[in-house]
């Protein structure tokens, strides 16, 4: 990373640090948080104090980890497919990955085993983003990808529509839509320990592929060439975006656009060069999901938006703005 | 001279065709050798070969006096830098971006070793002076002369190269190849496939003439370019002016 682009990339964690306490400042309780900090370190209890520890934190840390994951897979993607109209949702990455999450729920597995889901998100994201590997070397060219994104879309969504309407009763059904929509509220602190293990590991092993994603920007033969074959690095890039994106899905359900929206803005400031991308991603993400989040705790309603709402509705006219750039590019 | 490339008795089959068969070649450090022939005459393929992006049926390989199946890709890629016939570039690098990738085997683009390496790269390329330029504003001869810079970057013992001076004019054709020249004069194995004959005359030590993924002639400049294999190769009645280096084409392709 060059050193001018470091104060840069610092002054963007300080500002998902600064997001994130005021994600623990909003909300529809007035609370302080010192004193509520306070009575959790002296372990009293107070009101204040479980509205902190039970909902205000794990939201926030929710957030935070969704959106750096979100975003570090959109980036990875965008990399390894070469395409940058590639993200985990417009892909059917996320979809693939609720449909196999909503079968452990509503199988009744998830009590078995607190890792199933997560698991079986993982399993869905990994096969997807394997078929729409396999897609993209029949069909290339950007249209084509993305048109087989949407069928996969369509048909996971259906497949889930279709596993839905088994639902024992209309809350659960009811409870899974809303989950479906993507949230990170009322969630618990073992939400966040079931996603972290995975969205750190699945981290991890994107980061570690940064220059191999640098050399696929000259084509695969070239980045072979330059010691980056992709068969050595394929797997670990798939089982990356896998735990990420299982695992963001299985606590949060589909927040769409971050993994589209979040590198474009980001290039400007950091440069094209992917493997860059994926470390400026994480705050980027993060910063984005916290503020969208504090944003649908401000808006009035009746019942609180739903976050996969307001990013969609966010991402929507990115994404029509992005191809309208690509056909005027051409 | 030390070898640097060693191959022989190279062969791959593909279900559709035989692309390469019993090829064997030797190139040591100082050498221009062009590989020419006409169209799918198994040219890059046999490049593929030499660079170890594409596993061989049989044969043995060697850079450096090392088996090239034993050496780890960034070994390889440190040793051997290869340009391929159409180069792409799937983001808006700036040139002296794209340069930098070539320093990816040694991992060291921002320590002063690779920065050293980059900018002498791209003064040696005449590409200093739009090192901030999008590549991709680039007129096809500047693009050539970066991705030159980006092979160079990398400072490989051999340097591979498919077709450089395709879609080049006469002008950037021999700017190309002067400068791969130099490279051999800097003690660089220089491995070129080539279409245009008089190009490969002019700037080729030894030639490769491939004829069906086989080997039809190699040897000197001379004895390649023979009206005889011209006409067998190509179905052209051609011959080479030894005293301009430069191949005269008598007749249009034959029935």
């Amino acid at each position: 990373m060059t050193r001018a682009a470091l104060p840069l990339l610092w002054l963007l964690w300080l500002l998902v640090l600064l997001l994130w306490l005021l994600e623990l400042v909003a909300g529809p309780a007035t609370i302080n948080v010192f004193t509520a900090l306070a009575d959790w370190i002296n372990n009293s209890d107070s009101v204040a104090r479980i509205i902190l520890q039970e909902v205000r934190v794990p939201r926030a840390l929710l957030a935070l980890l969704t959106g750096a994951s979100l975003a570090i897979s959109g980036a990875a993607l965008q990399g390894l497919l070469r395409n940058p109209l590639a993200s985990p949702d417009l892909l059917g990455i996320s979809q693939t990955a609720a449909l196999l999450a909503v079968c452990v729920l509503y199988f009744g597995w998830s009590q078995r085993a607190w890792w199933l889901l997560p698991l079986a998100a993982l399993l869905g994201a990994a096969l997807a983003v394997l078929l729409l590997l396999q897609l993209t070397r029949k069909l290339p060219g950007t249209h084509s990808l993305i048109l087989a994104g949407l069928a996969l879309t369509a048909l996971t969504s259906a497949l889930t529509t279709f596993a839905l309407s088994f639902a024992p009763n209309p809350y659960a059904l009811q409870e899974a839509y809303f989950w479906l929509l993507g949230s990170v509220a009322n969630r618990s602190l073992s939400d966040v320990a079931i996603a972290l293990p995975f969205m750190l590991l699945g981290s991890a092993l994107l980061l570690s592929c940064g220059r191999a994603l640098d050399a696929l920007s000259l084509g695969e033969d070239t980045a072979a060439s330059l010691g980056f074959p992709l068969a050595r690095y394929r797997w670990r890039l798939i089982i990356g975006v896998a735990c990420n994106i299982g695992a963001a899905v299985a606590v949060s359900g589909c927040i769409g656009f971050v993994g589209l929206i979040v590198p474009h803005l980001l290039r400007p400031l950091c440069g094209a060069q992917p493997g860059r991308l994926l470390w400026w991603s994480l705050p980027g993400g993060a910063a984005l999901v916290l503020l969208a989040d504090a944003l649908v705790q401000l808006v009035p309603a009746s019942q609180e938006l739903q976050l996969g709402v307001l990013t969609a509705l966010l991402g929507g006219p990115f994404f029509l703005l992005l191809l309208l750039q690509q056909r005027s590019e051409r | 001279m030390t070898t640097l490339l060693h191959a022989a008795h190279l062969h791959w089959r593909t279900p559709q065709a035989v692309r390469v068969a019993d090829i064997s070649l030797d190139v040591a450090a100082g050498e221009v050798i062009g590989i020419i022939g006409p169209n799918g005459a198994g040219k890059s393929s046999l490049l593929k070969l030499l660079a170890g992006l594409q596993l061989c049926d049989s044969g043995e390989r060697e850079l450096a006096g090392k088996p090239l199946a034993t050496m780890l890709p960034l070994e390889r890629a440190r040793l051997l830098g290869y340009l391929e016939q159409r180069p792409v570039l799937h983001w808006p690098f700036t040139v002296q971006q794209v340069v930098a990738l070539g320093r990816l085997p040694h991992g060291d683009a921002d320590r002063a070793s690779g920065v050293a390496s980059i900018a002498a790269a791209l003064a040696q390329c005449d590409v200093l002076d739009y090192a901030s330029r999008r590549f991709q504003q680039l007129s096809e001869g500047e693009k050539m002369r970066v991705n030159l810079a980006r092979l160079l970057a990398g400072q490989p013992q051999v340097l591979l190269a498919d077709e450089p001076t395709a879609s080049l004019d006469p002008a950037r054709q021999h700017e190309v190849m002067a400068l791969l020249r130099l490279q051999a004069q800097a003690g660089r194995a220089v491995v070129v496939t080539l279409h245009d004959l008089t190009t490969a005359a002019r700037y080729c030590d030894r030639l490769l003439l491939l004829q069906q993924g086989r080997v039809l002639a190699s040897g000197a400049v001379a004895e390649v370019l023979t009206p005889a294999l011209l006409r067998q190769a190509f179905q052209i009645n051609a011959s080479l002016d030894t005293s301009s280096a430069t191949v005269i084409i008598h007749s249009p392709p034959m029935a």
